[in-house]
């Protein structure tokens, strides 16, 4: 019999119903819609009280915001997404696990990379609601400006970082595939990577040494050129050279230490194990 | 004297709050079992049969009707019938997997209410009964299928029941845990405890139990000692192997309403019927029309197995 | 005879979390990690929003001085509520996932104290996490404290403790009834944290909205807390909060209790014990 290799197109569709499957699924029930929405209205709604004590003489103001509430909406917007993506990557990997498909997907070589991507792509969707979601609070509830002028910027930040996060994605995908609890690790991180990641203060209020970190993740440098664009109508472009390389290092980095890890688990009978 | 009595008992599930449909899953079920006795409850899925353990464990409230159980009735004195009853539902779950079998059992002896050094003692004894001795502080999620059911039925022992409710104790398993199983089932009668199985395995049924009964659609439509069963429907088993034309066996069968297998060459008609000679007459003659050659005629008692096809209407 | 069930009953269902527990090392770590976290982004948050020094906005509002120690309390409050919130509350859904839900119900034990047993376990492992997690923003942040009547810091804690434990049972009430107790779940964690004034004084928000929190037991338990160790109040300062927070704690404890017992009956007529 002659083996048989998908073309990666036809990986990416059907990673992307399977995909569309699972999120139906998942939000056919409507507790999933409730936590969806409350999480932002209640972050949005924080920034909003948080900022009644804002004072013109703290950092955030000195850096040319003015408003805290459109400061954290953004913030928070594209840190979901941009995490989204990150650990979909990872956690995809996890369902398929547990399902029992992850070898097959894994022994079609042609495939890995186009599944990955595939993955990532179908997080985004949904991020894009939220992203939607944010905005609608924002500009009705709270009556937030935006200058939709730098939205092309912003855009071009995004899918740079969004590039970084998913090569991120695909290295931690790897440390997944060698843990049984993924999610348990996914919620750890969160807090962590919302530290990081400016979502509430700008880093430059971080210990010098942390800033320097918090300045490896794409996150960091994307949610500042979407603030920078969409709330000050001033892009900050040189950030989008560092993201373009940033993008490109975590992609190879990523898939590097995927198929390193990967075959740590497949040696050590990690794969399937479930 | 009945240790589990049952009069009438129907349910009826409303499938979903809101929605109308309605699903009759018991239709009059009266039930009487001996003390000390094994009773055999067996039926197609869907009969009822969980349905009726989960009521006699007090698990279910019945629509209409009553139970009692070790002498108390299981809807209006349920505390007085769950101290004396011991459950197992099949299924591999129900276990806390990241437990060992012995915190599992420890765990539910605390719920009974048996004192800490009696339970040891008894966690003891149960572990060796069920035969998982060296693997008590193993966790449960690297049993296999078959030692995850005897924890369960060791579960289902600790408060020393008078009565062990058992649904479907063989589910799932292979035939080496399955009659382990079995094994298992029999001591705990010979220990003089009431013991309500249900099965859809009947040579299982056939085997262990001092009664039977066969419920199907909600309803118990026969009752009795396996031997009585047979005899309720009263015919004879007639097995014909017959030999000639490919397909012509099979249209003779099909012509007398009887059951037709091949096995190479020869197949073999079976019918459980009230007259056999009448009925192998019929064969003999139909065969020789046919240009069939008659390789063996048997005659002899039906299975359970056999009586229950009857009964029910064929295997669902 | 009964008392000594019924304490052994609640041993073991401890006894039980606990063991469960420790198989899961990345949600122990978990839950030092996050309130960490959580505690260090608003610190960040309020010093960035704030300039040098105080706010005299925040000082408005009550709370003069460096926000720390203010919200390393609400954090520690809310981190305790969170943990009831799945030990307590989610205990009976909790069941359902094992698939152990119909053999806990078989037995004859009390379903109170069941419950109390997994709420017993929880304030316990919560306690010493939201403990350890705050230690460890002291020690990064430099917060201090000022308190005057360490009795009245140790009541208001155990009576905050109280009220997050009567949310938990309360909740429990709500998750039995619905299929989508674990959203729910993480869902409720934000409005808690919004309402309840663990991450900004209470009065910074509308009266509407103030109103909701003090319908919270944990809003009182946390201004309580708040008020003995940071302002130095004393018993008599604080008893009016804590009296209310008692009411508050029994009425969603009795509920929590009575709907369970409701939801029972009702599935037990319903055979919705094993999918409920
Ligand atoms: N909880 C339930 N809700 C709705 N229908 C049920 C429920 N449990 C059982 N049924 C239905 O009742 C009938 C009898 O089921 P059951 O007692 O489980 O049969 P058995 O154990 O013999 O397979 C079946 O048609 C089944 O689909
Ligand atoms: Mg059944």
């Amino acid at each position: 019999m002659g083996g048989y290799t998908p073309s990666k197109l036809q990986v990416l569709r059907a990673s992307l119903s399977a995909y569309a499957r699972d999120v139906l699924a998942l939000y056919s029930a409507w507790g999933f819609i409730l936590v969806r929405l409350s999480v932002p209205v209640f972050m949005v709604a924080t920034a909003w009280a948080l900022s009644k004590i804002a004072s013109p003489s703290g950092l955030v103001a000195s850096l040319g915001y003015v408003d805290y509430v459109g400061y954290v909406a953004l913030g928070f917007a594209f840190f979901t997404m941009l995490t989204t993506t990150l650990f979909e990557v990872g956690e995809r990997i996890h369902r398929e696990m547990v399902q029992g498909t992850l070898e097959t997907v894994l022994l079609t070589p042609a495939s890995r990379l186009a599944w990955l991507i595939g993955g990532a792509l179908g997080s985004l969707m949904i991020s894009m609601a939220d992203v939607a979601l944010v905005t609608v609070y924002y500009v009705t509830l709270f009556r937030g400006e935006v200058h939709l002028g730098g939205a092309p910027y912003a855009l071009a930040g995004l899918l740079l970082s969004l590039a970084g996060m998913t090569g991120m994605g695909i290295a931690l995908a790897g440390i997944v595939v060698n843990l049984k609890e993924p999610h348990a690790f996914n919620v750890m991180l969160t807090p962590f990577l919302m530290l990081l990641s400016g979502m509430m203060f700008p880093v430059e209020a971080l210990p010098g040494p942390v800033e320097a970190v918090s300045r490896l993740i794409p996150v960091t440098h994307g949610i500042e050129v979407v603030r920078s664009s969409l709330l000050q109508g001033e892009p900050a472009i040189h950030l989008l050279g560092i993201l373009a390389l940033e993008a490109i290092a975590y992609t190879v980095v990523g898939y590097t230490v995927f198929r390193l890890l990967e075959a740590r688990a497949r040696r050590l009978g990690g794969l399937g194990s479930f | 004297m009945y240790t589990i009595e049952a009069e009438g008992l129907e349910k009826e599930y409303r499938i979903g709050l809101l929605s109308k449909r309605r699903v009759k899953a018991l239709r009059g079920v009266s039930l009487r079992i001996q003390k000390g006795t094994l009773y055999s409850l067996l039926g197609p899925n869907g009969a009822g049969k969980t349905t009726l353990v989960k009521i006699l464990a007090t698990l279910l409230i019945p629509d209409a009707g009553w139970a009692r159980v070790a002498g108390f009735d299981v809807a209006r004195e349920a505390v007085e019938v769950r101290k004396r009853v011991g459950v197992v539902l099949g299924g591999e779950r129900a276990l806390y997997w990241r437990l060992t079998g012995w915190s599992n059992l420890w765990f539910f002896s605390q719920l009974y209410g048996i004192p800490p050094a009696e339970a040891r003692r008894r966690i003891r004894e149960l572990i060796e009964l069920v035969g998982l001795q060296g693997w008590e502080h193993v966790r449960v999620e690297n049993y296999s299928k078959g030692m995850k059911q005897r924890l369960h039925i060791a579960r289902g022992l600790l408060n020393d029941p008078e009565v062990l409710l058992l649904d479907e104790p063989t589910i799932g398993l292979d035939p080496a845990a399955a009659r382990e199983v079995r094994g298992l089932i029999r001591r705990i009668v010979a220990e003089g405890r009431t013991v309500l199985l249900t099965t859809h395995y009947m040579a299982e049924a056939e085997e262990l139990s001092d009664r039977v009964g066969i419920i199907s659609g909600g309803r118990i439509i026969a009752e009795g000692s396996p031997g009585e069963v047979k005899k309720i429907i009263g015919g004879r088993m007639v097995l014909v192997s017959l030999t000639g034309p490919p397909g012509e066996a099979s249209r003779l069968a099909a012509l007398l309403g009887a059951r037709a297998r091949s096995i190479d060459r020869v197949t073999t008609i079976e019918a459980v019927v009230e007259d056999e000679e009448e009925f192998i007459d019929k064969v003999l003659g139909e065969a020789l029309r046919r240009g069939l050659r008659v390789r063996r005629v048997e005659v002899r008692e039906p299975s359970l197995e056999e009586a229950f096809i009857k009964l029910t209407g064929g295997p669902r | 005879m009964n008392i000594v069930y019924h304490a052994r009953v609640i041993k073991a269902v401890a006894v039980r979390d606990f063991k469960i527990r420790i198989t899961y090392i990345p949600w122990i770590m978990n839950s030092l990690l996050q309130p960490i976290a959580w505690t260090l982004i608003l610190v960040y948050a309020y010093r960035s929003i704030m300039g040098p020094g105080s706010s005299e906005a925040l000082a408005a509002h009550g709370w003069a001085g460096d926000p720390v120690g203010f919200l390393i309390l609400g954090q520690v409050l809310l981190s305790l509520f969170n943990a009831l919130n799945w030990r307590a509350g989610m205990a009976i859904q909790r069941e359902r996932w094992y698939g152990t839900l119909e053999l806990i119900l078989q037995a004859p034990a009390s379903r109170i104290a069941v419950l109390a047993g997994s709420s017993l376990f929880g304030l316990v492992d919560a306690g010493w996490a939201s403990f350890l997690s705050a230690l460890a923003v002291i020690a990064l942040t430099g917060a201090t404290f000022n308190v005057a009547d360490p009795l009245a810091a140790v009541a208001s804690i155990l009576l905050a403790a109280v009220g997050a434990l009567s949310m938990g049972i309360g909740l429990a009430g709500l998750y039995v009834l619905t299929r989508s107790a674990g959203p729910i779940a993480v869902a409720i964690q934000h409005p808690t944290r919004f309402f309840t004034g663990s991450s900004f004084p209470l009065t910074i928000l509308p009266a509407v909205l103030q109103y909701v929190g003090y319908a919270i037991p944990l809003t009182y338990g946390l201004e309580a807390v708040r008020r003995t160790m940071l302002q130095g109040a004393g018993l008599g300062d604080v008893g009016p909060l804590l009296y209310r927070l008692l009411l508050l704690s029994i009425a969603s404890t009795m509920l929590g209790v009575a709907m369970v017992r409701w939801a029972e009956g009702v599935a037990r007529r319903n055979g919705w014990l094993h999918t409920f």
